[in-house]
């Protein structure tokens, strides 16, 4: 793969030549992320022809120019974990921030934080903690970018009470055609970054409904998130060492509560509950690997203790509550969960049982690195079967039991996914229970026939979802194809938008929608 | 072992960055969020352990070719082992082993050690140390001691001065100082003068693997027939490599331990009393070698099976029990002492960059990252940063000088010293 005749050198010339590299052995650090390398390998993989590194906005809009000039393609990445990093094009180069990472501002009176892509969420809490204010930590862990993050999904264990896509507020973004638009806020007379809407129409559209453009529609260089009021120490309180380690956040102010339910539908029950009387900040139903892989040292550990563990810890719903204001918002809210857990048939988990310690660890993953950021443990890799679902609590239970777990079983009896049959999937409630999202965890290993399993069942899911007027996600680059029609036909409207923003098509070309259905 | 091994490794890595910072529920502020040292001189994510290991998968796979740039993406790490730690929050994979293998790869490959290695890799084959001097001077740091000969007579404890601090003229004091502590403690203790080999630690860390193992052989056969109890050692880097790489050579008949092990047990048996105040605000710097690469390693040898089990089950590092208490107990019982803790400790310590070759290959990368933790222990307030290796000592001393002073960088025992 190389670059056409004279790319390279005005790449150089803009940038220096210490930030352009086209050499092997450092592309191949962008090269392989298994499942593209999975989904693609019949149809070829390809290592970046080189690698950027701006330091700007401006370097960005000048790389992007660049790329139009000379007619190759480019793929903007964060902290690189997301699958559509790497290029699935020949031609190809990537834009890697990282030297981009500056936190520009965090605003304490209006409770915003300004960063560049290459600033992750520990490094960006970490600072906000000092002033007392926190944020949203994604899933895949605070050591991701916020602004790649965000521009995803931006969803994370305190999605309950902080919610979902609310943290992108104004934004600086280059279009693939070189343009800079700044939206929210941002793009008011006075261009300040504090909130995502604006007058008149907000293009934040543009950026990302439940997912993404997945670096499909230029690169956005800087963006103001939201932050939230934190009523706890100033450093992250860790204690003990790998594997032992835990929190200790003060009891008054962070409580986190188990508890186990006979049936999941009582669960629910009491997870719609909890949202009406709106108190806690997240709460989740976690599934029996999730818990036990929290508390694994190593995958033997996990596989030694499986067996037994999951025959007890099923139906288990983790409630954490924060005392924002005083610590007698905690004493009301744990009242009130009282009141919901005995309605609702639920039994607490004491701190005498085998999962206590889970307690706390569960609320420096919630608070900080992710709840699913040691799944990868079980088997190696771990997905979603499925787009996730994002429903209402109800719809996402029926859409779990109906079609997403008997696709699993069928992975699992072919020993392609790891054998947890136990049918409990991560659940999560957000926006105090106004809708919720559903992860029916499958884990395996990176074999080309478990990835073939899992995209064909994930194709299955979005088209059984759809089947029932249910609501599929991460309906990504030709998936969108599938879920098109039956919405109004968005994807041929986000066709003409990449159409017309980036008509050469040099940004990611196969998102957020391929110029062409795939073949079959 | 060959790179093949770790093709479970190698193919199941998720690009997840974990290996490129401090644990998430560790980092303190955005300045010192980073864990990688080549990553943050060298910016593309080939020089983090994921480009690594993809580069080790290229290669596997003939994808590309070890040049001469390949060669630098691997040598432009100092094996500090902080990845390790921090993959193993989430994974079961064994980076540091991979690292290794890599550059042992290398060597096989006839690419490697790099030219800069080869003035250290040949000393130590023709002099027994790395640092061109001659093998009959190695005992001359001792030589106004009155001290037992253990080429001679027999003794309990055998004290390993290492390399540098035999030779090198500036930390030489390290290794009086503590045979003296030994020697008034009542420990009966002596040195092997110009008998005393390198630990041949420079040489495994290149990719040498043949030519360690014969060091370490010829090393542990010498220190059985002594008859010794316990080696002793000063410097991280002998430490080091006497825990972990080692025991897979041969049946060790002695235990080592490194001299803040055993001061800090002297000050706790009440054998070393202190009897002046030291007013002064230190740092501490935990050496890679004493640290993270201080434990006891599992000798594996097995496979990855179904779900990456390991066949038969192998225990983890996670660099969790290296040497970290004894200094800071010693630091804490020096009258005057206060011990300020830099961000990055333990085992999330940043490294000093003089590790894996990289101080004579790369020495301007190995002063950047000196200059870096410079810079986080001034942010302490300390007036004196404190380790206890001499390759951490030395380097940081540069990195000190490179951010134009203002912290003196010193070795615990010399700190020691001005309190007795």
């Amino acid at each position: 793969m190389s670059l056409p005749n004279g790319a390279y050198q005005a790449l150089e010339d803009a940038l220096g030549k210490e930030h352009v590299c086209d050499d092997p052995s450092v592309t191949s650090g962008y090269s392989y992320m298994w499942l593209m390398y999975a989904t693609h390998a019949q149809t070829g993989r390809y290592r970046p022809a080189a690698v950027v590194l701006p330091a700007s906005t401006d370097d960005v809009q000048t790389i992007i120019k660049i790329a139009n000039r000379y007619r190759f393609n480019y793929v903007p990445v964060g902290t690189n974990l997301f699958p559509p990093n790497i290029p699935t094009r020949p031609d190809t180069i990537i834009i890697d921030p990282k030297r981009m990472n500056r936190i520009i501002e965090i605003d304490y009176d209006n409770m915003y934080a300004v960063v560049e892509p290459y600033v992750t969420y520990a490094q960006l809490q970490a600072e906000t903690m000092q002033q007392g204010l926190t944020l949203t930590v994604c899933e895949g862990g605070a050591q991701c970018s916020v602004v790649a993050n965000n521009m995803f999904q931006g969803m994370g264990g305190t999605g309950h009470k902080f919610g979902f896509n609310r943290g992108v507020l104004g934004c600086d973004w280059v279009l693939p055609n070189g343009e800079i638009l700044r939206i929210g806020s941002r793009g008011n007379a006075t261009g300040d970054w504090f909130w995502g809407d604006c007058s008149g129409m907000n293009l934040k559209g543009l950026l990302r409904a439940d997912t993404g453009h997945c670096g499909g529609l230029g690169m956005v260089t800087t963006m103001a998130v939201k932050l939230f009021p934190y009523p706890g120490p100033k450093i992250f309180p860790v204690k003990g060492t790998n594997p032992d380690f835990s929190v200790d956040f003060p009891k008054d102010r962070f409580k986190v509560n188990l508890i186990k339910f006979s049936t999941r539908e009582k669960l629910i029950d009491a997870m719609y509950e909890i949202g009406h009387e709106e108190i806690a900040i997240a709460v989740h139903e976690e599934p029996a690997s999730m818990i036990l892989c929290g508390d694994s040292a190593s995958v033997e550990d996990f596989w030694h203790k499986w067996p037994e563990f999951s025959k007890k810890w099923v139906n288990v719903l983790s409630v954490t509550l924060f005392g924002f204001s005083s610590p007698k918002q905690v004493t009301y809210e744990q009242m009130v969960l009282d009141k919901i857990v005995e309605e609702t048939g639920g039994e607490y988990i004491t701190e005498e049982s085998e999962l206590w310690e889970h307690a706390n660890c569960n609320l420096g993953e919630q608070f900080r690195t992710g709840m699913s950021n040691r799944l990868y443990r079980i088997a190696g890799d771990f997905f979603v079967m499925g787009g996730f679902g994002f429903d209402s609590l109800d719809h996402s239970l029926k859409m779990s039991k109906e079609f997403m777990w008997p696709i699993i079983m069928e992975g699992i009896e072919k020993g392609l996914f790891a054998p947890d049959e136990l049918g409990n999937d991560w659940l999560n409630s957000y926006q105090l229970g106004h809708f919720s999202e559903t992860e029916p965890l499958i884990y395996f290993e990176h074999d080309l026939e478990a990835g073939k399993s899992f995209i064909g069942g994930y194709v299955q899911t979005i088209q059984e979802a759809l089947k029932r007027k249910m609501t599929p996600s991460w309906p990504l680059g030709p998936m969108t194809y599938i879920t098109g029609p039956s919405m109004c036909n968005y994807h041929d409207l986000v066709k003409k938008i990449k159409e017309a923003v980036d008509p050469r098509m040099t940004s990611n070309p196969g998102y957020p929608v391929p110029p062409e259905p795939p073949p079959g | 072992m060959s790179l093949e091994k770790y093709t479970w490794d190698l193919v199941n890595c998720e690009r997840c960055s974990m290996c490129k910072w401090v644990h998430p529920w560790s980092v303190q502020s955005k300045e010192r969020a980073m864990i990688c040292p080549s990553l943050k001189k060298y910016l593309y994510d080939a020089y983090s352990v994921q480009g690594r290991f993809d580069l080790a998968r290229a290669l596997t796979e003939g994808e590309v070719e070890l040049t001469d740039k390949a060669l630098e993406v691997i040598y432009t790490c100092t094996l500090c082992g902080a990845c390790d730690v921090t993959c193993k929050f989430t994974r079961d994979m064994e980076p540091l082993e991979i690292l290794h293998e890599l550059r042992k790869y290398c060597v096989e490959q006839g690419k490697g050690p790099l030219p800069g290695h080869m003035p250290a890799v040949d000393s130590i084959k023709k002099n027994n140390n790395p640092w061109l001097q001659p093998a009959t001077r190695r005992g001359h740091w001792a030589r106004k001691l009155n001290v037992k000969d253990l080429n001679k007579e027999k003794g309990d404890v055998l004290y390993f001065a290492g390399c540098t601090y035999s030779y090198n003229a500036n930390l030489q004091n390290v290794a009086r100082t503590t045979l003296g502590l030994l020697q008034n403690a009542g420990v009966d203790v002596g040195i092997l003068g110009a008998n005393e080999r390198c630990c041949a630690s420079p040489v495994v860390k290149v990719g040498m693997f043949e030519m360690f193992q014969e060091h370490a052989r010829n090393n542990i056969e010498l220190f059985n027939s002594l008859g010794v109890k316990t080696i002793i050692t000063s410097c991280a880097g002998c430490y080091g490599v006497f825990k972990s790489q080692y025991p897979a050579i041969g049946k060790m008949d002695f235990e080592v331990k490194h001299s803040m092990e055993y001061i800090d047990q002297m000050i706790l048996d009440g054998k070393l009393k202190f009897t002046k105040e030291v007013p002064l605000k230190v740092t501490w710097h935990d050496p890679c070698h004493a640290g993270r690469g201080g434990e006891p390693q599992d000798l594996w040898e097995g496979v990855r099976v179904k779900w990456g089990l390991s066949d038969p089950p192998r225990q983890r590092n996670y660099g969790t029990h290296g040497v970290y208490d004894p200094p800071r107990n010693i630091l804490k019982a020096i009258p005057g002492v206060e011990l300020i803790e830099m961000e990055r400790i333990r085992e999330f310590s940043w490294c000093c960059g003089a590790g894996g070759g990289a101080k004579s290959a790369f020495p301007e990368f190995a002063v950047e990252t000196a200059k870096e933790r410079v810079q986080e222990a001034k942010q302490t307030g300390a007036s004196a940063l404190i380790t206890s290796c001499p390759w951490c000592e030395s380097n940081l001393q540069d990195g000190a000088i490179a951010d134009s002073g203002g912290i003196e960088v010193m070795s615990l025992v010399e700190l020691l010293e001005k309190a007795l």
